[in-house]
């Protein structure tokens, strides 16, 4: 009697981890697919004192490219569920058509004409909310506003620049995430043969990681006179990340595209050596674009392996003469 | 003892918690002010300057950025300027520039077109915003945003706190140790009257004592003083009690003796003395006995657990067993022994004491009267007593007399003494045992016409 009892319970212990592993596979599957399947984004509602971006969930299902496009544009313009907030755009503005450029990662949306007659505190939102909306869809990065079938100006009539999300400045929540710190940026010598170093004190927000700090500073230029940026002033960083002492730099496509007449290895040591020198934990850079580290710099210089600093490029002669103390 | 830590410790720490709440709260509204007050004026100059103009002059706007550099530097925070298109065109982190400001707070400025500032305690920072524009118009230049870390005054106030609580301990232990010390001190006078007290007892000191010093010393020592002379006088009445009693049981003796004696120093007595003299000395005999009796009684009710028998009995008929019983006695005086107004009542009460209490009043009414006297036993009663009176219509009390009467072995007149029986004793034990049952005994005489006694008892004993 005792034997069998004791079978019995090995017997249901067995069967019951059986069934958990078998839900655990089954869910993991369910979870994979449903990444795979659908997206969610937020869409952007305003609060009904108009004074402030509020958002919601959306599914986005599979649809992806125009599709998605069009799902937003509906989405925009339908009233939202809660009763405290109301729709983005005004009764009368609309978005009248879209246009997508694949390539160039750019949407450019046409409004109606009364888009200009928004009150200006309405139409920061509008444009912020639009935008921060529509970028969420993958493969959008820029957003270009028309209102009826011309280019948006703003209240003095010049010319609106393309945006994207980083256009928008929000809140400095955490101003006391933000530390000072010195960083060592290398920029191209005049003859774009050499790098030029730039000791510099900058704020950065700690919810980043340095290295984009660095990185968005060699973008912005040196201070110093003797120096050039080394990288176009139309590079975006798409995304920075550190892992085991290696950084993981993903730049926009203008990296490789806007061309320069400096040597290739300029502008790839810029960045290496600047986030090497200025990160101690960082020993190699890896680089990519638009998310692929498989592409070609140049044509000659392949981007697939690590880079690890190289002083040898840098003039020894000059420290550039302003080592401002910038703040 | 450690509820005199406690009680030392927490009202410290709220006061301490209380006051440095306070301070930040205080420090914080201070810099809000400050800052508020310095971009008040930066607006106003903005704003009358024109800097923010699109054909300004480049040398304002350097101004523009040196000062708010300084403003930055001195209040550690950052400054934003965001012009009338929502853009940002000063920023003191240089991080913003030219982006596009589609904050909720500068927004709201834009549309209230008044000040406004906010704390934001989780993220410890203040946060002001103030509108550019010139005095008298309406037009909305622009925004000046600043914000302000309040971390310092958290530091500040952390500090604060724990300097208050590491003061507090020191306080409390400081207080700790000087109590100890001076609580030896405050309780020396109460060791001085333990003292006084034990000196007493072993019979060193036979007076009263006094330690004046405290007000409660002085109390403990008055109230033992009074305890003290009622326990001497307890002491002296039986040292008394003692002595009269060996006078009384002598009494009786000596007059034996005296008879024995004059009968065997005599020769050739006749049997007529002899008996003569033996019943005399029965007499003495049986005197004795009853003095001894009494006393038995008198000692057994002194015992301070004497205890009542307590039962429920009708005292009408009661009194009337006792007068039944006395009746021979009244008889043999020709005294008239009438009971009155008898209506039954009934009582908690011991009735072998009561009886013998009762008995006491009136054989004393009887012997103490006149030939042809009268013996008169009265029994009323209300809700909560019962009331029973002994009058006669005898000899009577002289009043100096009157409060002497009840004590043991007093008997009066000298002269009384000799010719009416009595062990002196009757009085004393009647009155021991009302006061046993909680009642009251008076008396009302007059010399030559009569006496009366008066005696009260409660219906129920509480216990």
């Amino acid at each position: 009697m005792k034997m069998k009892y004791a079978l019995r319970r090995l017997l249901l212990l067995l069967m019951v981890i059986l069934l958990a592993a078998l839900y655990g596979c089954g869910k993991e599957a369910d979870d994979a697919a449903d990444e795979k399947d659908t997206t969610k984004i937020q869409i952007y509602y305003l609060d009904r004192g108009e004074t402030y971006l509020r958002p919601q969930d959306y599914d986005l299902g599979d649809k992806t490219g125009k599709a998605a496009v069009n799902a937003v544009q509906l989405a925009l313009g339908a009233e939202p569920d809660d009763a405290s907030e109301e729709k983005l755009l005004p009764d009368g503005v609309e978005i009248v058509n879209t246009e997508l450029e694949e390539d160039k990662f750019r949407l450019t949306i046409n409004f109606s004409a009364s888009y200009a007659e928004m009150e200006k505190t309405r139409e920061v939102l509008v444009r912020a909310g639009v935008v921060r909306t529509f970028c969420q869809i993958d493969g959008i990065r820029y957003v270009r506003f028309q209102v009826d079938g011309k280019e948006a100006t703003d209240a003095d009539g010049n010319q609106l620049n393309i945006m994207n999300n980083d256009s928008f400045v929000e809140n400095a929540k955490q101003i006391n995430a933000y530390k000072k710190t010195h960083v060592s940026l290398y920029f191209a010598s005049a003859d774009g043969k050499h790098l030029v170093k730039e000791m510099r004190s900058v704020r950065y927000n700690t919810s980043k990681p340095l290295a984009w700090a660095v990185v968005d500073r060699l973008i912005a230029g040196p201070q110093g006179k003797n120096a050039v940026a080394s990288l176009p002033s139309s590079t975006s960083i798409i995304s920075v990340t550190e892992a085991d002492g290696i950084c993981y730099v993903n730049l926009s496509q203008s990296f490789i595209t806007d061309q320069s007449d400096m040597a290739a290895e300029v502008p790839i040591y810029s960045i290496v050596n600047s986030i090497c020198d200025t990160c101690r934990e960082v020993d190699k850079v890896q680089l990519s674009v638009e998310g692929n580290p498989r592409t070609y710099f140049r044509t000659d210089i392949s981007l697939d392996q690590p880079f690890e600093e190289d002083m040898s490029l840098v003039e020894t002669t000059s420290e550039s003469e302003s080592g401002t103390l910038s703040s | 003892m450690i509820v005199l830590i406690v009680i030392g410790l927490i009202p410290g720490i709220i006061a301490t918690a209380f006051i440095v709440r306070d301070y930040k709260q205080r420090a914080i509204k201070l810099r809000t002010v400050n800052v508020a007050n310095q971009c008040s004026m930066l607006c106003n100059t903005i704003a009358t300057d024109g800097t923010l103009a699109k054909d300004a002059d480049p040398q304002l706007k350097e101004e523009l950025s040196r000062e708010l550099s300084m403003l930055s530097n001195v209040y550690n925070g950052r400054l934003l300027v965001v012009n009338s298109d929502f853009i940002i065109t000063e920023d003191t982190y240089e991080l913003d520039i030219n982006k596009t400001s589609m904050s909720r707070e500068v927004i709201s400025c834009f549309k209230s077109k008044k000040e406004a500032s906010y704390y934001d305690r989780e993220n410890e920072f203040i946060e002001i915003t103030a509108p550019i524009m010139k005095t008298g118009s309406d037009d909305m230049q622009g925004v000046l945003v600043a914000s302000v870390s309040t971390t310092e005054f958290e530091q500040t106030a952390l500090y604060l706190e724990r300097q208050g609580i590491l003061v507090m301990i020191c306080v409390t232990v400081l207080v700790l140790i000087l109590g100890y010390f001076l609580a030896d001190m405050l309780v020396r006078p109460f060791r001085r009257v333990t003292h006084a007290i034990e000196d007493v007892t072993d019979g060193y000191e036979n007076e009263a004592i006094s330690v004046p010093d405290y007000t409660e010393t002085e109390q403990i020592t008055e109230a033992f003083n009074r305890m003290l002379a009622r326990v001497r006088s307890l002491d002296d009445s039986r040292q008394e009690f003692v002595s009269d009693v060996s006078h009384e049981l002598k009494t009786p003796l000596t007059s034996m003796k005296v008879l024995a004696d004059s009968l065997n120093g005599q020769e050739n007595v006749p049997i007529e003395i002899y008996q003569e003299f033996m019943g005399d000395i029965t007499k003495e005999i049986d005197r004795e006995n009853d003095i001894i009796t009494d006393l038995l009684t008198m000692v057994r009710m002194d015992r301070k657990n004497a205890e009542l028998n307590l039962e429920v009995v009708e005292i009408g008929s009661m009194l009337e067993a006792v007068v039944h019983r006395l009746e021979p006695i009244a008889d043999k005086k020709r005294v008239r022994l009438i009971m009155l107004g008898y209506k039954p009542v009934k009582a908690e009460i011991d009735q072998t004491k009561l009886s013998l209490a009762f008995s006491n009043l009136i054989e004393n009414a009887i012997k103490y009267n006149v030939e042809d006297g009268w013996v008169h036993v009265t029994l009323r009663w209300d809700r909560k007593y019962f009331y029973v009176s002994v009058a006669d219509c005898g000899l009577g009390i002289p009043e100096d007399q009157q409060e002497r009467i009840f004590e043991r072995f007093y008997r009066g007149d000298v002269s009384h003494s000799t010719t009416i029986e009595g062990t002196g004793l009757g009085l004393a034990i009647t009155r021991e045992i009302v006061m046993l049952h909680r009642g009251v005994i008076k008396v009302d005489s007059t010399v030559g016409e009569g006496t009366t006694f008066k005696v009260r008892i409660p219906l129920h004993q509480e216990t």
